[in-house]
């Protein structure tokens, strides 16, 4: 059964895909830890994924692929801790960590840090990772499950250019995972553009704009477009401008039934202007607005990011949710952010006959007995 | 999320109510809540419920189903409310195409169908917020006509209203679905309750007959002062269920049906409206040469099978019955012939049993015996006849007496049934025969029965697939096994020991190896390896009631409550070895029954024994092959010299043979040499009383085995001490000789002599 699962992270992203082939496609992590700061009361995301995951002959948890839009910590975090790093034959029963068959990586992995290139633990975990997947495909030693790797677009200085096989360039589908092609769904790669098409704006450079930006077409059943989804990890607006410049002339390449908001519903994503600073005389880009804006009937938009309130808070941006809504309105699509979902479970959405369905969040009678005790500090006089 | 209803409540509605409602405006998929009391204690809330749909259906904001994407649904609370339940009814418009619908009139609010049982239960033990989710859900699967849930079962086809009612055989009417497309003719009897609508009972034993000319002369009806009775006639039909051409229908459709036209309608959907037409323009034509003298019932049942089995069955067969009053005007070919519709209500059947015992369908029945129908074995019989697999034969060699009320499951008819010596075996066959299985009683004692093949014809009738022993008799048990039987079925045993304190379940392996006999054995020595279960076995007040009762009809005092639990958990074990599940190993299963009623089983899976004795000579020996496996491991630990043992076992005087089941290592002041072995004595005697005290006798020291290095038999050596140790025991001895590659073995007996 075709599902999305959309994990309750706060800011960040974290997505897990299962086709109807039975695989699983990992878009991004954000695994919070009781230690880091606002984790002491997220839901178990990492046993919620792993009770959703399958394991191999050797035991072994996998997800046959895992893409990461972009090396930012609220996409990443968590890496070390629950996924296999290094060679597959190193994995160790004790620590029950998740195998990553196929990774699907930008080429930001070939920077070198820099003042404007910082890197958190995780990203840098992801990039030796990478690397070391793609040494073994330069000594044509990579074509085994958990040693495979895709970049997603091209890289400066022509880093890219000896790994055709395992390079998708942008603008193209691909429709294999994990070495074997898998009808059940398409890939079309929307962004990130090679640095040539973008070196004219040094903020297009940044990890943001660097995101991967993808159309993902799922299968149910007999139904090879069940469900179209657009991801845009954090890409800002200069990137859906550019995308809108690129693709505009055919928009169905950017259509979709869900879409991920990009950057936890960002208003930098829609316009140039500080929603902070400008208030309600901020700008939308009416370019990026159009990128974002092919929304197919019924659509929904969903917002990965903390509940959004009426302030200046950007993201989640209460501005940004109004011009969603706005273009949901001509479809009779839905706005739904993923913490306004009831419970601590992923929001689950279905490839049904009938298009994406959000499966109705199952309530525990335990939730209206709950005692109230334990939420907050209880003065005794 | 729902508004601040229950807080905001008028003063009038009761604290239940308000405690109710701000339970439901916790649920997600409430998000409007509004409430008026009535000046009578009760009110209603009025719910709106969200539920979410997919993309395409999303503009509509409604289903192709019917169901609104934000519904309202009024929730009544009684005066009485929450010890009462509420009411839950949807818009008086909402679609009454769904399954999991209250039946009702089209004009009334439709009422879903929330939980399997009572809406007051789930009240309470999951508060107002759990009937929230359960409606939640209701309305989540109706949108997308999922109400019919694989997992639960197919619901049957809902009616709003009853005419009259049928009862027949369920079990025996799916199988008329078989073959190519069909229908039956089957005779019917009924009662008539005259009225403005009149009412029948009607009832069919599915004798499939054809229906011939002058059939209709015996639809007479007799008054009674009440009501009438009579012969009618019943149509089956059957769609096609041919393997790849079975006819399956998977929609959903509430009853509707009044007239023939759309009771043929529902044939076809159902792929037998081609039968139908057939047999009912056959009747027609047969009755329109030879009327019926007057009115009768046509009950026509069609059988339409659902993509998976129905709620509470394992079948997939639905039975839609229906009824057409026929008398002189009627037309069996009009389509406004009018439609009653009846209620199917089922009869005991072995398969009803096997279904609600949650055995699968069995057609036929596995064939067994039970010997003994006392405490346990009635008990037994009775346990596995209410699965549906009651004994095709029972015996008994004994009749009921008043002190066995007190546990057998014969209930006394009178004060004087002590005085008319009914065999058991016939009151049990009685008791078994009200739950529609039928078996053969005999009042016999099978251990002289055995030694006539007609005797074992009785015990053991063809195709039997196993004979259950519960008469706790040591002798009829050596009697089954060591019976000349030819080829003979599958022995069993259960039984209670040591004061009830045990309870004793074995199967023989197959082939009959391990037998009844040598699991005996084995039991044994487990009881002498656990101290408690040896106690129990052995100990004094087992030794007391025995030698208090005889040894034939050894009966404990036990209360019926103490003795149900041990026989429910064995008859439990005996219903899946009869469902296929027996293995080829022996079975041993040696329950310890606690003082609080409680039961802990020990189950292991027995080998097949070995036979070590040679063919020229009358005693036979059998070996378990831990003693074979011991046997070779000594051998191997004191290599070019003779090495040897004592065995320990018992001798079957009925089966006149040696069975060896453990060992004692050679003390250590043997002495072993290339040519002779000598058993020492040091500690020994110790330890062959030990083995006696803990089994109370059972099994002894019945020999040594020793070992030659060459392909010999017994030497001159061997004789003498074979000669002292049997002046010296009053059984025969056994003295085993393990050669390289096989056993040879020398047995002496001391034989009574007249003095003088």
């Amino acid at each position: 059964m075709t599902k999305t699962h959309h994990f309750k992270v706060d800011n960040g992203d974290m997505t897990l895909v299962q086709l109807e082939s039975g695989r699983t496609v990992m878009v991004d992590i954000n695994i919070r830890s009781a230690a880091d700061d606002d984790g002491q009361d997220a839901p178990d995301v990492a046993a919620q994924l792993k009770s959703l995951l399958s394991r191999d002959k050797g035991g072994r948890m996998y997800v046959d692929a895992f893409l990461l839009t972009h090396p930012d910590e609220d996409h990443i975090r968590g890496l070390e801790n629950h996924f296999h790093l290094g060679a597959p034959g190193d994995w160790q029963k004790k620590d029950d960590k998740i195998i990553i068959r196929e990774m699907w990586s930008s080429p930001m992995v070939f920077r070198r840090r820099s003042k404007n290139h910082t890197l958190c633990d995780d990203a840098a975990a992801w990039n030796k990772e990478a690397r070391r997947r793609v040494q073994l495909f330069r000594d044509n030693n990579g074509d085994a499950s958990g040693d495979r790797i895709l970049i997603l677009g091209e890289d400066e200085g022509g880093k890219t250019d000896d790994l055709t096989a395992i390079l998708v360039k942008t603008g193209t589908s691909f429709g294999k995972i994990d070495g074997v092609t898998d009808n059940t769904f398409s890939a079309l790669l929307l962004a990130p553009f090679p640095k040539q098409e973008t070196d004219d704006d040094e903020s297009l450079l940044t990890k943001n704009n660097s995101s991967v930006v993808l159309q993902l077409t799922l299968t149910a059943g007999n139904d090879s477009t069940a469900g179209v989804y657009l991801f845009g990890g954090d890409a800002e607006v200069g990137i859906w401008e550019k995308v809108w410049s690129k693709y505009g002339q055919t928009p169905s390449r950017l259509s979709y039934d869900v879409l991920l908001s990009p950057h936890h519903c960002s208003w930098h994503s829609l316009s140039w202007d500080s929603w902070s600073d400008k208030g309600k005389d901020a700008k939308v880009s009416q370019d990026a607005r159009s990128a974002l804006a092919q929304a197919n009937d019924g659509a929904t938009i969903l917002a990965s990011s903390k509940a959004i309130k009426d302030d200046k808070n950007d993201p989640p941006c209460i501005r940004a949710k109004q011009e969603y809504k706005d273009i949901l309105a001509g479809v009779s699509g839905e706005f739904r952010c993923i913490a306004d979902h009831a419970g601590d479970n992923p929001l689950v959405i279905e490839m049904t006959a009938n298009g994406p369905k959000i499966e109705r969040a199952k309530s525990s009678a335990t939730v209206a007995a709950a005692s109230g005790i334990g939420s907050e500090a209880l003065p005794h006089g | 999320m729902a508004e601040e209803a229950g807080d905001s409540a008028p003063a009038q509605i009761s604290t239940s109510v308000s405690r109710a409602l701000r339970q439901a405006s916790a649920h997600s998929s409430v998000i409007n809540i509004d409430v008026e009391a009535n000046d009578s204690g009760s009110s209603i809330a009025r719910l709106t419920i969200r539920s979410e749909l997919p993309a395409r259906w999303r503009a509509s904001g409604r289903s192709p189903f019917g169901v609104l994407r934000d519904e309202e649904v009024a929730v009544g609370f009684p005066k009485r409310f929450p010890i009462a339940p509420p009411t839950i009814t949807l818009r008086d418009d909402f679609p009454r195409n769904h399954p999991h619908i209250q039946p009702g009139p089209s004009d009334a609010p439709v009422e879903p169908c929330l939980v399997l049982g009572s809406v007051r239960e789930i009240l309470q033990a999951r508060g107002f917020f759990g009937l929230m989710e359960q409606l939640a859900d209701w309305l989540d699967k109706a949108s997308s006509l999922s109400l019919n849930d694989p997992k639960a079962g197919w619901e049957p086809v809902r009616r709003d209203r009853i005419d009259d009612i049928a009862s027949f055989d369920a079990s025996k009417v799916r199988q008329m679905a078989s073959g190519k497309a069909g229908a039956a003719y089957c005779s019917t009897v009924y009662l008539h309750y005259a009225g403005d609508e009149g009412f029948y009972k009607i009832h069919s034993d599915l004798v499939p007959e054809p229906f011939r000319k002058g059939q209709g002369q015996f639809f007479k009806r007799t008054n009674h002062q009440d009501y009438d009775t009579g012969i009618g006639e019943a149509v089956i039909a059957w769609p096609d269920s041919r393997f790849e051409q079975e006819f399956t229908c998977d929609e959903y459709l509430p009853e509707t049906v009044t007239n023939l036209g759309q009771l043929l309608g529902r044939a076809q959907l159902y792929g037998c409206e081609a039968p139908v037409k057939s047999k009912l323009s056959h009747m027609q034509q047969v009755l329109g040469l030879n009327p019926a003298p007057g009115p009768f019932p046509l009950l026509v049942a069609l059988l339409a099978r659902r993509p998976y089995p129905l709620v509470g069955t394992t079948s997939p067969i639905e039975l839609c019955t229906y009824m057409i009053e026929v008398d002189s005007n009627t037309k069996l070919s009009d389509p406004d012939t009018s439609v009653r519709l009846v209620a199917h209500r089922d009869i005991v059947s072995s398969e009803l049993l096997r279904q609600t015992s949650g055995l699968a369908p069995a057609t036929p029945a596995t064939k067994w015996t039970l010997i003994g129908c006392g405490s346990v074995g009635s008990k037994i019989a009775l346990h596995t006849s209410r699965a549906g697999c009651a004994p095709a034969v029972m015996i008994d060699r004994s009749t009921i007496s008043a002190h066995n009320f007190a546990r057998h499951t014969a209930i006394p008819n009178s004060d004087f049934d002590g005085l008319f010596f009914e065999p058991k075996a016939s009151l049990v066959r009685s008791q078994v025969g009200k739950l529609a299985q039928s078996c053969d009683a005999y009042r016999l004692d099978v251990v002289p029965a055995l030694e006539h093949p007609s005797g074992r014809e009785v015990v053991a009738p063809e195709d039997t697939a196993l004979v259950l022993d519960t008469t706790g008799s040591l002798v009829t048990r050596e009697a089954l096994v060591h019976t000349d039987w030819g080829t003979r079925p599958r022995l069993g045993e259960a039984c209670l020991m040591g004061a009830g304190k045990l309870a004793y379940l074995v199967s023989e392996g197959g082939d009959g190896n391990p037998t009844l006999s040598d699991l005996a054995v084995e039991a044994y020595r487990t009881f002498s390896l656990d101290g408690s279960l040896a106690s129990k076995a052995f100990g004094a007040e087992a030794e007391q009631v025995v030698i208090g009762q005889g040894c034939s009809a050894s009966t404990f005092m036990m209360s019926d409550s103490q003795l149900s639990v041990p026989a429910a958990s064995m008859a439990s074990t005996i219903t899946e070895w009869l469902e296929g599940e027996m293995g080829e190993a022996g079975q041993l299963r040696i329950g310890s029954v606690g003082k609080d009623g409680s039961l802990a089983w020990q189950a292991t899976d027995e080998p097949p024994w070995l036979e070590v004795s040679t063919p020229d000579q009358d005693i036979e020996i059998r070996m378990h092959p831990r003693v074979h496996e011991a046997i070779l491991a000594d051998i191997a630990k004191y290599p070019g010299v003779e090495t040897g043992g004592v065995l320990v076992g018992r001798f079957s005087a009925i089966g006149n043979k040696f069975q060896i089941v453990d060992f004692i290592d050679a003390p250590p002041d043997s002495k072993r040499s290339p040519t002779e072995f000598v058993l020492g004595t040091e500690g020994l005697k110790q330890k062959v009383e030990e083995v006696a005290r803990l089994t109370g006798g059972a099994l002894q020291a019945v020999g040594t085995w020793h070992h030659h290095l060459a392909e010999t038999g017994p030497s001159t050596t061997d004789q003498v001490a074979g000669a002292l140790l049997a002046l010296r025991q009053n059984v025969p001895t056994l003295l085993l000789i393990r050669t390289p590659t096989s056993y040879n073995s020398l047995i002496a007996e001391a034989l009574f002599e007249e003095a003088g």
